[in-house]
């Protein structure tokens, strides 16, 4: 029964009512009568500050009986009586008046350019109460550009120490502790409290009042700097020994560890490389001592999977096809990538003479896209029996390739081949396969005690995953699975991992076969595998088939546009209502959509745009049971054999 | 803990008796919502979730009233005010009475600042935040009068002085650089029709490397993922088109790893205590995430939901973030204020409404009157407002700004 509510609503009422911190002679509660000037919590938002409860006269509740929680909200209602609210009334006319005065001062004063010791004052006044006026902060710093009193610095600190005391997220106080330390340090004024210890305790301080105040965690990291580093780790360390829930400590560990980590590849993103052998083993155990004692806890396994991460690899070209037929190129990158209005991005050169291409994506739209196209002039692939060397260039990365159509065939690829590892989960991975595999063990030995518990169940998959997909793969879906109940919140997170894996495993097994591809090329059966996506496809750039049937999937997959070569596509059983969307497939001749929720021809229109279609069959969709159906798709699609039945 | 079992699916924390101060106040507030649940339970046989719209638009109402008698106030957050309770009001589909609006007008008009852009009060510096704000209040006020108040030369000319040259913008001239002032900057911009490429060069850059290995996104890079930040990014690049900039595979992971699993709420960064306003900053992510996807071509996505549970949301927003009185608030034993009534209204529009124009879909928990107004998910206001500042300012040519209008340092 004692419920925060209640205690905190108790713990209000009994704080003296007027503590003065402003030199207005304004109360604290006061100040919060004026509506705080800035978003304090990011972004745009600000939580006001927690208005103090008046004094209480509980109007809910019987006689004697224990303060009952008003309705269903929990939340004791508080009436203050006539006269405390004359009083605040009058309290908050006072602070008013004296507020516009001294705005009113400033302004004049700015106005004269009387920029001078009174004016300092006025506006430390109205500060030390309401420290989110912007406006007051920049006067005090167009003030002090002319040369300011000795000890200025300690002066300025002083007053925006006070006010984080009034407002620990204050944007106002903190940027300008920065800007004191930085004029310091360049001036080379007497530096007074600017000193790194005195900054540090001070974050120290309003840390311990909330552990969670990232506006602290960044100043300290910007005072300590990088020789500091050292510090700071256990200064984070001492406060994960408090409370190993505390996510920013976490946080503030791995940004120090950044510094201790091989740069990954520019412009990678999002994370650093591995991190070294005996560093990572200190941080490992800290991990460990906080998983075992509570595995449900998230902070320490976001924290694990950063240490194993790594950063993302820049858009690459991995595959370039070349068909004489289309007299079409190919290029399909790593991740989506924008070509703009003529393509200075991508550069396509012909036996080493640039070649004027216009590049469009394959899913027909200009937006970022896995695969690019471009007409190659008529007269490129002619005659047949000439030899072709084709170069294309990603500018934005340094990374080319190139491929050759010998004389005599139709088409050309040049694919870099799949890394295993990096398949599912390619920002997994920056630590030895040894050190992620006793992780592995670690897990499962959790997953024994807490067979349902989240954190190790989703780091499992992600390390399976990089190790050996393959070989793992019946492991990773059964933790899929178990995570699927234990977290239906996410349940379409989990089932897309699940697809992922799933595609991941096909894409290997395919590579696995990749010594004798059958002669009408290679096909990948994921049928009934509960998919309800099918990603990764750029990395089935070849593939001649897909059988996709009996699982779950809306549409034809994202991306299929890039598959050039795709001669059938198996989607019979699935939930796909329309095929809206689906970009031209220049060789598609069989399509299945049995079993589909197909109700109406148009949703079959972009079908019309596959030159060589010849079989499409509907059978046990609404759109076959139809009157008319035959004739109507007939018409819309004339050199097709329809198999309705 | 109480006897009913919660909601579900939904999960208490276990903490295998071991505790932190972290799993103490998350337990703290476990229990609360167990309460609340279990008292709806025994209560509410028959009846069903209910938003109390009449005692929300009371108070904002008297928010209108107490504002309109402050105008001579000053401080920094006034067109704040505007902006949330004109919003919320919007939402709740109340209309304004135009006297109001057109004071309205003038007040903002007066804290707009003869460089450009709009400060917190009158007489006051601009400053981004306020600035988004009144633009945003303006647009919903959506009259010709209200258009009128904004200087798009002078604004134009602001926004330029505060670019840096790293893409980044200050959010105000000598103040702080954080993720907000992209967005805040990238918002006025594109509805007044002063975006050029030049004012925004290496802005989605700069936001992509404030992206960190959790997936969310800080203020600064390096910073701590957080909820608010990750909106302004999110929507910032949304704006600029350059979604594709981010890791979306980790920023979905990161965003969807926030909702509570017990309470149905968001938290605004990992291992923190739920709170309404998160139902917009979180929960407004996952339309913009689901356009982002959808330009990609992804058919997997789902064409009647968010990639989030709407109803275990709507369940917080309306059992949890209600005060009795009027307004929407945090959580339970938390104040009501004007801030949480905008932005737990706001999360409650993006909960029940899936998509826009044909491709609609509602998913309304509890009575029909519960319906909201749809809210833009990048502006934060009503759709069809979106749409007509946009087409009111594409009438106007984009001004050119003054050559001298140069970058100022961070100092």
């Amino acid at each position: 029964m004692p419920r925060a509510a209640l205690r905190g609503g108790v713990k209000r009422a009994l704080r003296p009512a007027a503590a003065s911190v402003g030199r207005l002679g304004v109360s604290r509660r006061a100040s919060r009568l004026l509506p705080p000037s800035l978003p304090r919590a990011p972004p745009l938002s600000h939580h006001p500050p927690r208005r103090p409860a008046p004094q209480v006269t509980q109007v809910s509740g019987s006689g004697a009986a224990p303060p009952r929680r008003a309705a269903m909200h929990g939340r004791l209602k508080l009436r203050p009586s006539e006269a405390q609210a004359a009083a605040r009334r009058r309290e908050r006319e006072e602070k008013l008046r004296l507020y516009r005065t001294a705005m009113a001062a400033i302004f004049e004063k700015r106005r004269r350019g009387q920029l001078d010791g009174e004016a300092l004052a006025l506006a430390a006044a109205v500060l030390a109460a309401q420290p989110d006026v912007g406006t007051l902060w920049n006067v005090r710093r167009e003030a002090l550009a002319r040369p300011p009193a000795p000890g200025w610095a300690a002066a300025e600190l002083a007053l925006a120490g006070g006010c984080l005391g009034v407002n620990p997220k204050s944007y106002g106080a903190w940027h300008h502790r920065a800007w004191v330390l930085r004029r310091v340090t360049t001036t080379g004024d007497a530096a007074g409290d600017a000193t790194a210890e005195a900054e540090g305790a001070l974050c120290a301080r309003l840390l311990a009042a909330d552990p969670r105040n990232f506006h602290a965690w960044e100043h300290r990291r910007a005072v300590a700097g990088a020789d500091g580093a050292g510090a700071e780790l256990e200064f984070a360390a001492s406060l994960l020994a408090r409370d190993f829930s505390n996510f920013s400590a976490w946080h503030y560990r791995g940004e120090l560890l950044r510094g201790a980590r091989t740069p990954g590849p520019p412009g990678g993103g999002g994370g650093p490389g591995a991190l070294g052998g005996g560093r990572l083993r200190q941080e490992l155990e800290l991990v460990h001592n906080a998983v075992f004692t509570d595995p449900n806890d998230q902070s320490a396994w976001v924290y694990l999977r950063c240490l194993l991460s790594r950063a993302r690899p820049p858009a690459a070209i991995i595959c370039l096809y070349v068909n004489r037929e289309d007299a079409t190129l190919a290029a399909t990158f790593s991740r989506p990538v924008a070509v703009s209005q003529g393509s200075p991005e991508l550069e396509l050169t012909m036996d080493e003479a640039p070649v004027d291409a216009s590049w469009r994506s394959a899913e027909g739209r200009r937006r970022p896209g896995y695969v690019w196209l471009c007409d190659l002039p008529p007269d490129a692939l002619d005659p047949p029996l000439s030899r072709r060397r084709f170069r294309v260039t990603w500018r934005p990365g340094p990374a080319h390739r190139d491929v050759i159509l010998e004389p005599g065939s139709d088409e050309s690829w040049s694919q870099e081949p799949v890394t295993p590892q990096e398949l599912f989960w390619p920002e997994m991975g920056g630590a030895d396969p040894a050190v992620m595999q006793e992780q592995v063990e670690t897990c499962r030995e959790l997953l024994e005690l807490e067979p349902r518990s989240r954190g190790p169940l989703l780091t499992l998959v992600l390390l399976l995953s990089c190790l050996d997909p393959a070989a793992n793969e019946a492991e990773t879906l059964r933790c899929l699975q178990t995570l699927l109940e234990a977290d239906p919140l996410r349940g379409g997170f989990v089932r897309d991992l699940r697809s992922r894996a799933a595609a991941a495993a096909g894409i290997l097994r395919l590579e696995g076969a990749g010594e004798a591809p059958p002669p009408d090329g290679p096909r990948l059966c994921l049928a009934g595998r509960e998919l309800t996506s099918l990603p990764l496809l750029e990395r089935l750039g070849l593939v001649t088939g897909l059988e996709l049937g009996g699982n779950r999937l809306r549409g034809p997959p994202a991306g299929l546009g890039g598959l050039r070569r795709l001669r059938v596509l198996d989607l019979s059983h699935n939930e796909v209502a329309t095929l809206a969307g689906l970009p031209p497939l220049p060789r598609l001749e069989e399509l299945l959509l049995d079993g589909n929720p197909i109700s109406h021809a148009p949703a079959l229109a972009p079908l019309a745009a596959c030159p060589r279609l010849a079989r499409l069959g509907l059978a046990g969709t609404p759109l076959a049971a139809a009157p008319g159906a035959a004739a109507h798709l007939a018409e819309l699609l004339p050199r097709v054999e329809v198999a309705l039945a | 803990m109480a006897g009913a079992s919660p909601p579900a699916g939904r999960r208490r924390l276990l903490d295998d008796g071991v505790r932190t101060a972290t799993s103490a106040e998350q337990t703290k507030v476990e229990d609360i919502v167990q309460e609340v649940f279990n008292a709806y339970k025994t209560n509410h046989h028959a009846s069903q979730f209910v938003l109390q719209r009449e005692k929300h638009f009371h108070y904002l109402k008297r928010g209108l009233r107490q504002l309109t008698e402050a105008y001579e106030c000053l401080d920094a957050s006034r067109p704040w005010l505007c902006y949330w309770i004109l919003h919320s009001l919007e939402l709740l589909e109340e209309p304004i009475p135009e006297s109001v609006t057109s004071d309205i007008c003038q007040f903002l008009s007066r804290c707009q600042s003869p460089q450009g852009g709009f400060g917190g009060g009158p007489g006051q510096h601009p400053h981004l935040a306020p600035t988004y704000a009144a633009v945003n209040a303006l647009c919903i006020i959506g009259t010709e009068e209200a258009f009128n108040v904004i200087d798009r030369k002078k604004l134009l000319e602001y926004l330029h002085s505060l670019k840096q040259p790293d893409g980044s913008f200050l959010m105000h001239v000598g103040g702080e650089v954080d993720v907000r002032s992209a967005y805040c900057a990238a918002s006025v911009a594109s509805l007044t029709n002063v975006l050029t490429p030049t004012l925004f060069a290496g802005t989605a850059e700069w936001i992509a490397r404030c992206q960190n290995w959790e997936g969310g996104i800080g203020g600064v890079p390096g910073m701590e993922a957080h909820g608010g930040y990750t909106f302004c990014g999110v929507a910032a690049l949304v704006i600029l088109k350059k979604e594709h900039l981010l890791n979306l595979r980790s920023l979905l992971h990161w965003v969807t790893s926030r909702q509570m699993r017990f309470e149905g709420g968001f938290q605004g960064r990992c291992n923190k205590l739920v709170d309404g306003c998160y139902s917009f900053w979180q929960a407004g992510l996952l339309p913009l995430l689901h356009r982002a996807l959808h330009a990609r071509g992804d058919a997997a996505l789902s064409m009647t939901h968010w990639m989030f549970d709407q109803s275990a949301l709507q369940e917080y927003i309306l059992l949890c973030c209600q005060c009795p009185a009027g307004g929407l608030l945090d959580k339970p034993g938390k104040s009501r204020d004007f801030y949480h009534t905008c932005y737990c209204l706001s999360g409650l529009a993006i909960a029940q409404h899936f998509g826009s124009g044909d491709l609609h879909h509602e998913v309304v928990l509890g009575i029909p009157e519960n319906r909201l107004q749809a809210t833009h998910p990048v502006y934060n206001i009503a759709p069809e407002k979106v749409v007509k500042a946009v087409l009111h300012f594409l009438q106007q040519p984009v001004p050119s700004p003054e050559p001298e209008a140069t970058a100022a340092t961070a100092d």
